[in-house]
């Protein structure tokens, strides 16, 4: 029984981190990129960490892989957010569709001079 | 106080990551976590005193709770947008009003924004965030919120103001 639960979970996690992959080749510029990659494999990872404590149980490798989860909850955001606003800063435009280039709404903040901060 | 918080979040953390029941692992523990709340421990909680008050726990249970059915869904969300041809996106960058004042809640805020679906934190003010939105919806501040933050927002502020 554990088997079988330990192997769905670990397929879903599989299937997700395969998703963020794809995302990191389909979508047009960084910020989607970053939507894609950051949203699929921290599921994905996560599914696999829980996979991981469920076959293992409560034993040391299990625990580890409980705070493995709670740090990659935390963590993978930020690293997301930083990538980001490394990109704003050095000044790459959000992608627009053809087409429709008018929903373009809130002008992103004012550039920051990198030499100055 | 503020001492005694860290030491029992350092000591937790410590005995979940070993989990053992050796003597020599408890005094291990004690030992590093005293040096780090030595050199540390006045940087941590901000207001001590809420760590006291359980309706906070309450809050933060129900926000776990939003957060993790938003994560789930932010998965599937973009697992569509994916694997649909010529993915439909319309990105955009919106600009969303921030109430919250302390600066753990802001974080957690941001975070939980960047796994939501459809949604990322790009950059933090005083008073606003500024979201990258894959499929924009509407450029006005006010109801961007209510669609991006939904009840995370009040609910942080229950639990950290």
């Amino acid at each position: 029984m554990i088997d079988i639960i330990f192997y769905i979970f670990m397929s879903i996690g599989l299937c997700f981190v395969f998703l963020g992959c794809l995302g990191l080749l389909r979508m047009p510029d960084v910020y989607c990129r970053l939507q894609a990659s950051t949203k699929c494999v921290t599921l994905g990872t996560g599914s696999v960490l829980l996979a991981t404590l469920i076959k293992t149980g409560f034993s040391a490798i299990g625990m580890k892989a409980l705070v493995c989860l709670v740090f990659l909850f935390l963590n993978s955001p930020t690293a997301a957010h930083a990538l980001a606003k490394a990109a704003d800063i050095s000044g790459i435009k959000v992608w627009e569709k053809p087409g429709d280039e008018k929903i373009y709404p809130a002008k992103p903040r004012p550039t920051v001079d990198i030499d100055k901060e | 106080m503020n001492h005694l918080i860290v030491f029992i979040l350092l000591f937790g953390i410590w005995k979940i990551i070993t989990w053992s029941n050796d003597p020599g692992n408890y005094i291990t523990g004690i030992l590093v976590s005293l040096f780090i709340i030595i050199v540390y421990g006045r940087e941590f909680p901000y207001h001590p005193e809420h760590t006291l008050q359980p309706r906070r726990y309450l809050a933060f249970i129900k926000f776990l709770f939003v957060f993790l059915y938003q994560m789930i869904k932010a998965n599937f969300v973009m697992a569509y947008r994916i694997l649909s041809p010529g993915p439909p996106i319309k990105p955009g960058v919106v600009k969303i009003p921030l109430y919250l004042k302390s600066p753990l809640g802001r974080i957690i805020l941001a975070n939980s924004i960047t796994l939501a679906p459809g949604t990322f934190t790009m950059d933090i003010t005083e008073d606003s965030l500024y979201v990258h939105w894959i499929y924009v919806v509407t450029t006005d501040p006010v109801k961007a919120e209510e669609m991006i933050c939904g009840k995370v927002q009040k609910i942080l502020k229950e639990v950290f103001e």
